[in-house]
């Protein structure tokens, strides 16, 4: 190894290195001994006690645990879909529209920026069931009150309205990225070929935009398996486990009752959930959107 | 790139259809926000008024003024605690991920792939993975309770900085070579050309980046709940949610919904005059 090559290598590591141990101390090392937590037995009082994978074999046995699984789900479930449906919609609007675009830009993402505290908050005071703003617009439209979050499932109901709200705009935005980026010449060809709009979009847009839908879905689909503060500040997991969430549950399971260990193993579950998603838009979302 | 205008003009009813549609979606998301400020003008007894008034009788600045002197909310300290931890979140995340953004974009050194890859592979490790393990470290070192515990597990910028390296990374490989060339036959070391020659190439993205730090400083509310519990050290996400500690307090709205405006007005501020960052971030983020 030449001189040169000798100084760029001790340079290289010197500049990595503050960055590298800050990732080892405050990343890497609590993955290590959040692993090593959840084979033990541990209230943080009393000293920890090994008890091999007895925290996961407790868990599947576990039928709060699977509640909050299925709850999770059902989140996922009722929030993906309606998101993506809806920033597709809106996003091939404002690809459409000549005036006002920067408006309903920031009309559409200022909800993406804001506190989800803050706006758990306000949501929780809108789904108030007696002089809550949710009730009043259901008489003017001449539905049915809802008992909104003190009702189990009707909580998680009002929680996945509070997740569309807050990332449509994000999912928005980056497929109104992926739109501006397909070359107009297709659709000048398309319509010198006589095509109507919707031909347009369904033999052009939505395909030539698929690498930037699986991206955005599975995006929506880890940040609703990690949906944590609206859950925290509008219902507590309630009422009756309804919108118990995993994220929630490994929270309360430590830091209400102390149980470390289980806790862990089911951070570690939900971890493996994450992951899984992870890897599916590594292995086959396209990491750059190609068109040609 | 929108489509060719004659296709619109064929087309009109459906451009009007357009607008309406997006009008009602502007409206969904702006609702919370009116009906947010709208009831923090209230007092105590006027918001059980149905059907809601929209605009107050008689607009009512106490709450705001209570949420400044009394002595359960302190608002001007989260503020200035919040101030301060983003303000060091943003310091190290310019040193500390220029650095290591320039040694994986310029510097060559063995398994340099190999730690670029696992450096990205932090960005999608949720935080609730991290919080036992993360809240036993603050512990240990004794730093619960305390501006370390909020600042330094994240002084690459956010929790890891991955996105703020790898963005920075992109941004030194667009550099042309001859720039640091330039600089080693004027006799510059690896270390000077990078303070005084390439990083100040690269000021645009940091603009981008420290809103994207700001952004999540500002509204982290998971992290703050875990290790702060002194109202002294209470950042703006914490002091918010104060009253929900104390379920009794939780019929007064309007106190609550003043609180979440002053949680929300500085980033809705710099959100409107920096907006264009904003969606950079987002797209870069998105496109990678």
């Amino acid at each position: 190894m030449g001189r040169r090559a000798q100084i760029d290598n001790l340079h290289g590591w010197l500049f990595i290195s503050p960055a590298i141990v800050i990732f080892t101390v405050f990343i890497f090392a609590p993955m290590g001994v959040a692993f090593f937590i959840s084979l033990q037995k541990w209230n943080m009082l009393s000293p920890m006690r090994f008890v091999g994978l007895a925290n996961y074999v407790k868990m599947i046995g576990s039928d709060h645990f699977w509640n909050s699984v299925r709850i999770s789900m059902l989140y996922v479930l009722g929030t993906v879909p309606v998101s993506i449906g809806l920033a597709m919609i809106f996003a091939i609007m404002l690809n459409t529209i000549v005036h006002g675009i920067a408006f309903f830009r920031i009309m559409i993402y200022l909800p993406v920026v804001t506190s989800m505290a803050a706006a758990a908050i306000v949501f929780q005071y809108i789904f108030e069931p007696t002089f809550g703003l949710a009730n009043y617009v259901l008489d003017v439209v001449g539905l049915e009150r809802m008992m909104w979050l003190n009702d189990p499932n009707q909580a998680l109901v009002a929680v996945v309205i509070v997740g569309i709200w807050k990332r449509v705009g994000y999912n928005t935005i980056i497929l109104l990225a992926g739109l501006q980026s397909i070359p107009t010449y297709y659709y000048e060809a398309a319509t010198i070929d006589g095509a109507s709009r919707m031909q347009m979009i369904r033999k052009i847009t939505i395909p030539l935009l698929s690498p930037v839908t699986f991206f955005v879905t599975v995006m929506q689909i880890i940040a609703s398996l990690k949906v944590f503060t609206s859950i925290v500040i509008m219902t507590n997991g309630g009422p009756a486990r309804g919108t118990d969430v995993l994220p929630y549950f490994l929270y309360k399971n430590a830091f209400e009752y102390h149980k470390m260990g289980y806790a862990s193993a089911v951070a570690y579950f939900l971890f493996g959930a994450i992951f899984i998603f992870t890897l599916a838009q590594f292995r086959f979302g396209e990491k750059r959107v190609h068109y040609q | 790139m929108t489509l060719d205008m004659s296709v619109l003009k064929k087309i009109r009813p459906l451009s009007v259809l357009i607008y309406i549609v997006l009008v009602a979606g502007a409206v969904f998301m702006l609702t919370p926000f009116l009906w947010m400020i709208s009831s923090s003008l209230k007092d105590v007894e006027s918001i059980f008024i149905f059907p809601p008034q929209w605009i107050p009788k008689e607009i009512i600045w106490d709450n705001y003024a209570q949420l400044f002197t009394s002595s359960y909310y302190d608002f001007p300290r989260y503020y200035l605690n919040t101030s301060i931890v983003v303000l060091l979140r943003v310091g190290g995340m310019f040193v500390f991920c220029s650095m290591a953004a320039y040694g994986f974009a310029r510097l060559d050194f063995p398994m340099k792939n190999v730690l670029f890859m696992v450096v990205l592979a932090t960005l999608m490790l949720p935080i609730q993975v991290l919080m036992v393990p993360l809240y036993f470290e603050m512990r240990f070192f004794k730093w619960i309770n305390t501006f370390r515990a909020l600042i330094i597990p994240q002084s690459l910028g956010a929790f890891g900085g991955a996105f703020s390296i790898f963005l920075l990374r992109q941004y030194f490989m667009a550099l042309p070579k001859d720039l640091e060339n330039a600089a080693e036959i004027d006799g510059c070391s690896i270390p000077r050309t990078f303070f005084s020659v390439m990083l100040p190439q690269v000021r645009m993205a940091y603009a981008a980046l420290a809103i994207f730090v700001f952004q999540g400083s500002w509204n982290d509310y998971v992290w703050p709940l875990i290790v702060i519990n002194n109202p002294k050290k209470y950042v703006v996400s914490l002091g918010i949610a104060l009253f929900l500690s104390d379920r009794a307090a939780l019929t007064n709205w309007p106190l609550l919904m003043a609180s979440s405006v002053l949680g929300l007005v500085p980033i809705i501020i710099v959100f409107l005059l920096f907006q264009k960052y904003f969606m950079q971030n987002l797209v870069m983020s998105g496109m990678k």
